[in-house]
């Protein structure tokens, strides 16, 4: 029993990682860059809802698509003041900026929000519900839920709406799309503020669990970027499987050994892919040349 | 149809076309042949807005300037490029490469949907595979998957790049038999780049000759294949024996 607890939790834990980390894979595959900000984004999102909800005292179905457009606004204007003119630079200019983008990012949110932590309630209700001796919160629930919902969603749009396969293609022949009569700069743009939000609607659902502070970023975006290597920064269908390996890993560690470690085991499994399997543990090649 | 005026085109810092003047008019087949390196793919890139071109250029389409139209603009002039080495969407189905190919006529839904049943009554093999991914194809499918995704935009002009390229004898004469049908029964205007000069001087009604940026030679196709000079140049054969 206490195992299916924690498989819950990390089930649960693990779809929020999965949602952040496939912000980074669709940047990668679009833009060629990994996002180092991507964490700062979900936090973004989080700290959006803390004010609409919190402050402003919206009701949370108010809050909710509230914050999703403020996500969207501030992703496009990251988008357009360091993305953009960076789309001809080279690779590790490109990097470089999309640091600097978390550390600007960071310390704003340290200025105007301080570096205290916040505490923010459950969106879907406290009361835990028991099944036998299992207990269950709805927020792990609505986590799997909206975790799942999303990549169902994202998986329909980009294999059936005319914009989700012009994204697609923009991801896999930037020339060949342009003959096409495809914007890239829209379709690019487009895919940045869709990570961007998927990251933002994560920084959502985990404020409720973790404390909200303004370095949140830092290791929510570590921890997706580990799931993202874990799955394979190549398959978008890696995101929820590294998330969800992770999200169980971390809750196995500090439910049997100690949750000191808890932190810690998303470096570890970085560090065992990054040895072990380069491509990430969806892809079928044995090892990568790529450097 | 399609003027070029005195196109200029560079590199960075180095000119590779130096102004060529190059004419196509409706219905013709007219192909553009030359050695490695000559600016053939330049020339059609340039047309297809995806190169920047040198002050003084001037590319006129039914007389309409569109010099320094962008990619997009271009497809929705209606000239489309099927570009040198295929381009084709690796891990998009068939069927969704073909749609991209219409990507500027989203409202025509119909129409988009007839000519989709048009190109697999053309290349059957397509619609066997239609649910395939692009790069699971062969070459030869892969040519023709390129040839028929630059139709769905319904181009007045389609621009062939290289189709040739790679491809087994066989499956070259079929790709220059399709070349010709849509131009005889769609009344299509092609102009084509080909290292294969034989083959596409063959089908062509006229030919430039390109060497090293310049346009040096001009006539029907059948003429340039009689021509000493590009015989020994572009077709490999001893014309002083």
């Amino acid at each position: 029993m206490y195992l299916l607890q924690q498989l819950i939790q990390g089930i649960s834990l693990g779809s929020i990682y999965g949602l952040v980390a496939l912000g980074y894979i669709l940047i990668w595959q679009a833009w060629g860059i990994l996002n180092f900000a991507q964490g700062e984004v979900c936090a973004i999102g989080a700290f959006s809802l803390l004010v609409l909800h919190m402050e402003c005292g919206l009701p949370v179905y108010l809050a909710f698509p509230l914050a999703i457009a403020v996500g969207m606004v501030i992703s496009y204007i990251i988008e357009f003041i360091a993305f953009r003119p960076l789309l001809k630079a080279n690779d590790t200019g490109k990097l470089i900026a999309t640091i600097g983008v978390s550390i600007c990012i960071r310390n704003l949110l340290r200025m105007i929000f301080g570096a205290d932590a916040f505490s923010f309630p459950s969106m879907f209700g406290d009361t835990p519900q028991k099944i036998g001796e299992l207990i269950i919160i709805p927020q792990n629930i609505w986590n799997m839920v909206i975790g799942f919902g999303l990549v169902a969603l994202l998986n329909l749009f980009l294999r059936k709406t005319r914009m989700g396969i012009a994204m697609r293609a923009t991801a896999q022949d930037r020339d060949a799309a342009r003959l096409m009569g495809i914007s890239v700069k829209r379709s690019l743009t487009a895919t940045f503020v869709m990570a961007s939000v998927i990251g933002a609607i994560a920084g959502m659902l985990i404020s409720p669990i973790y404390l909200l502070m303004a370095n949140m970023g830092a290791s929510l975006g570590t921890k997706g970027f580990a799931a993202a290597v874990l799955g394979g920064l190549d398959f978008a269908s890696g995101a929820m499987v590294g998330g969800i390996i992770l999200g169980v890993a971390e809750c196995l560690a500090a439910g049997y050994v100690s949750s000191a470690y808890q932190s810690a085991i998303a470096y570890i499994v970085l560090f065992l892919v990054l040895i072990l399997k380069p491509s990430g543990i969806m892809s079928k090649k044995k090892a990568v040349e790529k450097v | 149809m399609l003027k070029l005026e005195n196109v200029k085109v560079a590199y960075s810092n180095i000119e590779v076309l130096h102004g060529i003047n190059i004419e196509v008019k409706k219905g013709e087949i007219v192909t553009i042949i030359g050695a490695n390196g000559a600016g053939k793919t330049t020339t059609l890139k340039s047309i297809a807005g995806v190169l920047p071109k040198k002050k003084g250029s001037r590319i006129l389409f039914h007389d309409k300037d569109i010099t320094n139209f962008l990619a997009e603009k271009v497809v929705a002039e209606r000239i489309s490029l099927s570009p040198e080495g295929r381009h084709i969407f690796p891990a998009l189905t068939v069927q969704d490469n073909l749609a991209m190919g219409a990507y500027l006529r989203f409202r025509d839904k119909k129409g988009i949907e007839e000519d989709m049943q048009k190109i697999f009554k053309m290349f059957p093999r397509l619609e066997e595979r239609k649910k395939q991914l692009g790069k699971t194809l062969s070459g030869g499918e892969q040519q023709m998957l390129a040839i028929a995704r630059a139709l769905m935009s319904k181009p007045e002009l389609l621009m062939l790049d290289e189709p040739s390229t790679g491809l087994a004898p066989l499956i070259v004469q079929e790709i220059f038999q399709i070349i010709k049908k849509l131009n005889q029964k769609e009344g299509l205007t092609i102009l084509l780049v080909e290292q294969n000069a034989k083959m596409a001087l063959g089908v062509a009604d006229r030919g430039y000759v390109l060497k090293n940026g310049e346009i040096v030679m001009s006539d029907t196709g059948a003429n340039l294949l009689k021509d000493d000079s590009v015989r020994a140049a572009y077709l490999g054969e001893n014309v002083y024996r």
